[in-house]
């Protein structure tokens, strides 16, 4: 039994140092030390800030803003605000935050969707992880298009690069 | 060996595996979902950089191991202790009337509810069988509970 034991002390020491070494190489690595705990129903607080479509529309063409939009491909094909990326959103959110981490360190997003709580998953999930600022469009993008905000539409050709490469587009609303 | 803790090798490994796979891909989420458990924050990376492995090292080993190898009872013995607290901090949530995911399986896992807690049991009684079983030798004459 002793040896039995000690094998499962040896298990669990392995696993725990490849956890550990796995942590320490890999990109999207925990902070073990001074880790924040945000939680989903906390998303507020992890950072998401509400912005109204006048504050929106004035916040287009800043620089070091991106817009992205968490609707599905064929909305945004339709018709999106001017520049926005669209976030390839899977299951866990992780299509959205691998997007985003291709933009440029410090860039601050704004995310939209079909209306405020449509977009508010991924806008909590990209605050959580991609640890930049994250804003969240209220009413979404039926609110934006009937503000008259700038619209676009087509295929997103910055997406799979998110580079943003579309971010001057001066399309029409749909 | 029996059918029967074969199948329980088969099938404990097996959840191990997709458990620990499921973790590894997000540590961060991981973590966020142990300090959902409210039961300290400290601890939560660590746990959550740590335990996948295990998990996987754990779930491998009731796969692969020689059914007499000792490393099969201790896999069996780690796996039972994993379960065992995973059990524990699942009825403390139930009891608290926390209501969230339980990240048992990575981000999208479902509440924790009563059923977490009965699926745990049946995953520490299954545990406990296999342990018994594999303490036994593997020895194809010992019928499995």
């Amino acid at each position: 039994m002793v040896s039995v034991l000690v094998r499962a002390l040896i298990l669990v020491a392995a696993g725990a140092v490849a956890g550990l070494v796995g942590n320490a190489v890999r990109p999207d690595r925990v902070a073990l030390l001074g880790f924040t705990t945000p939680t989903t129903c906390e998303g507020a607080e992890a950072g998401v800030r509400e912005v109204s479509v006048t504050e929106g529309q004035a916040l287009c063409g800043t620089p070091g803003l991106v817009f992205a939009d968490a609707r599905s491909a064929e909305s945004y094909a339709r018709g999106h605000v001017a520049g926005a990326v669209h976030l390839p959103c899977d299951a866990k959110g992780r299509g959205a935050v691998d997007a985003i981490a291709q933009l440029d360190e410090g860039t601050t997003v704004l995310v939209y969707g079909d209306s405020t709580e449509a977009a508010r998953a991924v806008a909590d999930s990209l605050a959580r992880r991609s640890r930049r600022p994250v804003l969240l469009l209220q009413g979404g993008f039926p609110a934006w298009d009937s503000g008259g905000g700038a619209c676009a539409s087509g295929a997103c050709e910055a997406c799979g690069t998110g580079d943003g490469g579309h971010a001057h587009d001066t399309g029409t609303a749909p | 060996m029996t059918l029967f803790a074969a199948l329980l090798r088969l099938g404990l490994g097996g959840i191990l595996l997709y458990a620990g796979w499921a973790k590894v891909q997000d540590p961060t989420d991981f973590a966020i979902q142990i300090t959902n458990y409210r039961l300290g924050d400290v601890w939560a990376p660590w746990a959550a950089v740590a335990l996948p492995p295990i998990e996987l090292l754990t779930g491998a080993l009731l796969l692969l191991a020689p059914r007499r190898s000792p490393w099969l009872q201790a896999a069996c013995l780690v796996a039972l202790g994993m379960f065992a607290v995973f059990l524990a901090a699942v009825i403390t949530v139930v009891l608290r009337g926390i209501d969230i995911s339980c990240g048992c399986f990575g981000g999208d896992s479902g509440p924790v509810s009563w059923i977490t807690v009965a699926r745990n049991t049946l995953l520490c009684t299954a545990t406990a069988a296999l342990l018994w079983y594999a303490r036994r030798g593997g020895d194809s004459s010992v019928t499995a509970p």
